[in-house]
């Protein structure tokens, strides 16, 4: 067919048609993938204080990624093994408070965790190999191993009044903190600071926001793990730059909310040696909550030394100095 | 591969000693504009030798004394036949006619050109005018976006410009506008490519088997080279449509002798909507004013002048800019409050040429070259009360800029050998992201540059290869050597390059190539989508050197004079490409205090890639109805350590199968109409499969679950497919010619998918939330109009 300019008039007036058609909002679909089958398993945590008396684990289980039941677990038979050998299987249970179910905005369930609690029968022991077993009714058994880190000590602080200096030029307190690091081995550290003081006749106990300005060292809030609630930590590692030697680590210190004049401070400093996992898992943890919504950041994965499971378990030894402000 | 370079020499050598034999060369150039043509083709029928030009127009035959019958030809010129009488070196400039404007999709296959006859595989060149036919989306002819369509090239998105060629990401394509590398070629967050169709003279796209000439990037040289101007006659041509206006303009400046062209592009978006979002928030709070900025603009500018038949100078300029901005002014009470954010970025790049003629068989051309990028996004606030004023303004500031010397030798001594050598020196500067902090209060005042200082980098390079044609066998064997020094690293490597090319019986040529790459610079981006915030850095004493070597082989040959068929498997490997490690993007860095050492080497790791496939490309030049059919089969993966537990993953763009249609149809000499339909398999996602509580101790500042992610990009979005059709009304008129363009952009409006998001949905009838996954589509069946004129 020969196209005349006839034929053009027709197509200006279909395409100007489609001018005004385009302007229609159709700008998504619903599409649906085949999701393989989640198979629930079992999610353990359970950082051992070597100071402490107790031992807690927090147990649920995983769920599909639209799941609304509880993820809790109720029954579940736990076992510690000290190089081959039952050391621990006493457990009662509790719950704690977990946050709340923001997958469902229009509900906000409040989430309570199940923890079991045991009685440490005696102190765990640096040249031991520690198993984690755990069973529970419709799951497949989870595995895990970890040993004791080294603990390593504080032999030294000091802390200074506008000793410190950040890039930008503004002054903060210094704290300074002398630790040995043995060598031979891999350590991981995380350092806290609490300062307790009196002020209009109440006492008062602040966490101390530490900050090293230094790319070897990483801050983290809430690290649900750590006694210390509400606490902001520094955690490195040995390999950058502090392995086998004498270090001297110089902390900017900012107590925002204290009155400076205050000379009734005591500080406590405390140096956390955590186990390889526990580094690995805080690491990617904080990761994964700065990120949480980024659409563009790499996606994380969580790393678990749960056999069969996810979580993580491990140990840290802590060493606290104090010292009077 | 040192044992290579003597027998290389000595092969040249030894045809050297040939007796009585003399060159006749020149220049080559269209008849009408003066415009040089580049691979050319002069001819011998009775020896049946023969040589192409070079990308200066200039050809050098050497031939035994005696009568020669030189047939010279281009695509879409008429051919000049002539007898000579060699008995001495001689000099002839041939200037074919073009043949007429419409006519120039009937092209002729000449044996020479024909693919079979091409040595170098894996290489398309795309007349200008063929891609100026194939229906652009808002009436915007894009040079990238047509390259999309051909096989083993594909986009990485709906409305994207980026290349990604055989399994490689954007930033292993070495894009060259007149010689000078560009570092970010698009417009419109990768909506529209940097390149104006209007001022530019040839395309060609090589996705393997590179000569030894090029280097610096993984998997791909497109080089463009922008028209010198017309030599004899004023000329323009331009265009306007619904989103942007180009005007073109050429011509002498001395006849003969210097000419000029000069290329101008504008959106204008924000001059038709931007007054009518200002009224609108004037209505909705008379005290409130807000402007709006939309839009980019190119410039292409280039002089040439000849001085004499031995040397030549050109100038060439390209600046463009993209501007997105808006200001807010709010007045109430006394008060103002002022804010103002915006982002922009654009390309300068300018070279400076000299062509000197040295011998009748040797020709060079030095280049100076300037490339520069920059980005920046900022934002500003401002408030002031009774006289009272405080501000603040963060701005964060990349960019890349090269300073470049090179040197490029032809040499061809005898017409069975085409040799070229040179090298180079680039200095390269690095902005890898830095933030500059204002903030203005009554008795403060703070000014300070965070983040990284600039970096340097000094990139060296050497290449020889020749072009050698014995009887039915051809071969371009090279060698390519670089060497890249940053702060304590210095890197080199030694680059094999061959491709071979067998012609057997029925014209059927078999081809073969072989050649590795050396990458030195990396683009740290965001694999879901291209973005101007892209960062361009140097390897490292931490960062590697990205390399490859790839392979390919494959079958060539026209058919009926008309259909030219090419079928090629290749396979790449790459070592040392990057990623972002878990948790980090573009976003790693801005607006935190970037202090002491922190380094963007930190930030991402390096791994493997690898690819394979065939592609499958039909073309028909020739008669009213041409185009293309091109397939491709490939497979894509990558592989961290860090990244999916370090297992192999399929690459976010690994596309199974990818299909372009390519037609355009001539009903008359004053209508043509063409279609475009493309086919992909989605691109490839990571889902989240599962979720499982966080530790808690009481209290939470966060989300309570992790998410868990099932494999790496083990899942793939819906199949692109869209059809595109244009048509245009010509009409010539006594000062040249105007036409409307008409098209239609994905012509029955299929939701293509451009980005993926989780969707949960309550449903009411079971009082339960319900998880889908839904996928975004951003550009629907879009309409447009253009006038275009030439004089």
């Amino acid at each position: 067919m020969k196209l005349t300019m006839k034929h053009s008039y027709i197509i200006t007036f279909i395409f100007l048609a489609l001018v005004f058609m385009s302007c229609e909002d159709k700008f998504s679909q619903v599409v649906e993938f085949d999701l393989p089958e989640h198979e629930p398993v079992l999610v353990s945590y359970c950082m051992v204080d070597v100071n402490s008396s107790e031992i807690i684990l927090q147990l649920s289980k995983s769920a599909t990624i639209d799941n609304e039941e509880s993820t809790n677990i109720n029954q579940a038979d736990i076992h510690i093994l000290k190089d081959g050998n039952q050391f621990i299987s006493a457990f009662t249970q509790d719950s704690i408070f977990a946050g709340f179910d923001y997958s469902n905005p229009e509900k906000m369930d409040s989430i309570f965790s199940k923890r079991f609690i045991a009685e440490l029968p005696s102190s765990f022991e640096h040249s031991s190999v520690y198993e984690l077993e755990i069973s529970s009714p419709g799951f497949e058994d989870v595995f895990s191993n970890a040993s004791v880190p080294t603990k390593v000590e504080i032999s030294e602080i000091h802390y200074e009044k506008d000793g410190f200096i950040d890039p930008e030029g503004y002054t903060t307190d210094e704290l300074e903190i002398r630790f040995t690091d043995p060598g031979s081995e891999e350590n991981f550290y995380a350092i806290s600071a609490t300062v307790d003081f009196d002020f209009g006749g109440e006492s008062y106990s602040r966490g101390l926001y530490l900050d090293g300005f230094d790319p070897r060292f990483e801050t983290s809030w809430d690290i649900a793990l750590l006694p210390d609630l509400y606490n902001q930590y520094i955690y490195f590692e040995d390999k950058e730059g502090f392995d086998g030697k004498e270090n001297i680590i110089k902390l900017s210190a900012d107590l925002y909310d204290l009155d400076n004049e205050n000379a009734d401070a005591t500080l406590h400093v405390v140096l956390y040696s955590i186990s390889k996992e526990f580094f690995a898992f805080i690491h990617a943890t904080q990761l994964y909550n700065n990120n949480n919504g980024n659409f563009f950041a790499e996606p994380i994965i969580i790393p678990s030394n749960i056999t069969n499971g996810f979580g993580v378990f491990g140990f840290f030894t802590s060493h606290e100095m104090t010292i009077q402000l | 591969m040192k044992q290579f370079l003597p027998i290389l020499f000595l092969l040249i050598g030894t045809s050297l000693c040939a007796q009585n034999k003399y060159t006749i060369s020149g220049y080559i150039s269209d008849g009408g504009s003066g415009e040089k043509l580049i691979a050319a083709s002069v001819f011998d029928t009775l020896s049946l030798d023969g040589t192409i030009s070079n990308t200066f127009g200039f050809y050098s035959i050497t031939l035994e004394r005696g009568t020669v019958f030189l047939e010279v030809s281009y695509i879409g010129h008429n051919k000049i036949s002539r007898e000579i009488n060699l008995i001495k070196d001689i000099e002839i400039n041939f200037d074919l006619e073009p043949i007429n404007e419409l006519e120039t999709i009937e092209i002729v296959a000449e044996k020479q050109h024909r693919i079979e006859n091409e040595t170098q595989m894996s290489q398309v060149e795309v007349p200008i005018e063929q891609i100026k036919r194939i229906p652009a989306l808002l009436g915007e002819v894009d040079v990238l976006k047509t390259l999309q369509l051909l096989p083993g090239v594909q986009s990485g998105g709906e409305g994207q410009s980026g290349l990604y060629v055989r399994g490689g990401s954007p930033d292993q394509n070495l894009v060259l506008l007149d010689g000078v590398p560009i570092y970010n070629v698009s417009h419109l967050l990768g909506i529209f490519s940097v390149f104006n169709a209007d001022a530019i003279k040839n395309v060609t796209l090589t996705k393997g088997g590179f000569p030894a000439r090029y280097g610096g990037r993984l998997s791909s040289v497109l080089e463009i080279n922008m028209k010198d101007g017309h030599m004899n006659e004023f000329h323009g041509q331009g265009s306007i449509g619904l989103i942007s206006s180009k005007l073109t303009l050429e011509g002498p400046i001395v006849k003969n002798k210097t000419s000029f062209i000069v290329s101008g592009r504008r959106t204008y978006w924000d001059l038709v909507f931007g007054p009518l979002i200002s009224l609108a928030a004037r209505n909705n709070n008379s005290g409130s004013t807000l402007k709006t900025s939309l839009y980019f603009y190119d410039v292409n500018a280039k002089i040439n002048h000849t001085f004499n038949d031995k040397h030549r100078l050109f100038l060439s300029y390209y600046s463009g800019s993209d501007v997105f901005g808006t200001k807010f002014k709010d007045t109430y009470d006394g008060y103002t409050d002022e804010f103002n954010a915006g982002i922009n970025w654009g390309n300068f790049v300018s070279s400076l040429r000299w062509n000197y003629r040295i011998t009748n068989q040797l020709f060079a051309n030095t280049t100076f070259t300037f490339s520069d990028y920059n980005m920046d996004i900022g934002s500003e606030y401002k408030d002031n009360y009774a006289g009272s004023t405080s501000s603040f303004a963060a701005k964060y500031i990349s960019g890349i800029r090269d300073l470049g010397l090179k040197v490029d030798l032809d040499y061809i001594p005898l017409p069975n050998h085409f040799v070229r050598f040179g090298g180079g020196a680039t200095n390269h500067t690095y902005s890898p992201g830095a933030i500059t902090l204002k903030l203005q209060e009554e008795d403060f005042n703070l000014d300070t540059l965070l983040g990284h200082e600039d970096d340097y980098s000094m990139e060296y390079d050497l290449y020889i290869e020749d072009d050698m044609k014995f009887g039915a066998f051809k071969a371009n064997i090279g060698l390519h050597a670089s060497a890249f020094v940053v702060d304590d690293a210095f890197y080199k490597s030694i680059q094999p390059r061959i491709n071979l090319n067998y012609l057997l019986m029925n014209d059927l040529a078999v081809k073969a190539s072989f050649a590795t790459m050396n990458q030195y610079l990396n683009l740290l981006t965001t694999e879901s989508l291209t973005l101007p915030s892209d960062l361009w850095v140097p390897s490292t004493s931490d960062i590697k050197p990205q390399e490859s070597w790839q392979a390919a082989l494959g079958l060539a040959k026209t058919v009926k004079d008309q259909f030219e068929v090419s079928i090629e498997g290749y396979y790449k490997h790459m070592n040392n490409v990057i990623s972002y490690l878990p948790g980090e993007s573009f976003l790693s860095g801005i607006g935190e205090a970037d202090f002491g050492d922190t380094k963007w080497e930190s930030k991402i790791t390096q791994g493997k890639g690898e690819s394979y496939g065939a592609e499958v490309f039909l073309q028909k030049k020739k008669g009213k109805t041409t185009g293309w059919i091109g397939y491709t089969l490939s497979w894509n993966w990558r592989q961290f350590e860090n990244i999916n537990g370090g297992q192999k993953f399929p690459y976010r763009y690994d596309r199974r199968h990818d299909l372009s249609v390519v037609v355009s149809h001539e009903f008359s000499d004053r209508i043509t109409a063409s279609a475009t339909w493309i086919y992909g398999t989605g691109n490839a996602v990571t889902l989240p499969l599962y979720k499982y509580q966080k530790p808690s101790n009481g209290s939470y500042y966060y989300e309570s679950y992790f998410e868990g992610l099932g494999d790496k990009n083990a899942y793939r979005m819906s199949d692109y497919h869209r059809l595109d059709i244009g048509v245009e009304f010509h009409k010539k008129t006594k000062w040249g010619e105007q036409y409307i363009s008409l098209s239609v952009y994905n012509a029955y409006w299929h939701n293509n998918p451009y980005f993926l998001l989780r969707d949960d949905t309550y449903n009411p009838l079971t009082g339960t939330f319900e998880t889908h996954f839904k996928e975004f589509s951003i550009l629907p069946i879009i309409p447009s109009i253009a006038y275009n004129f030439k004089f």
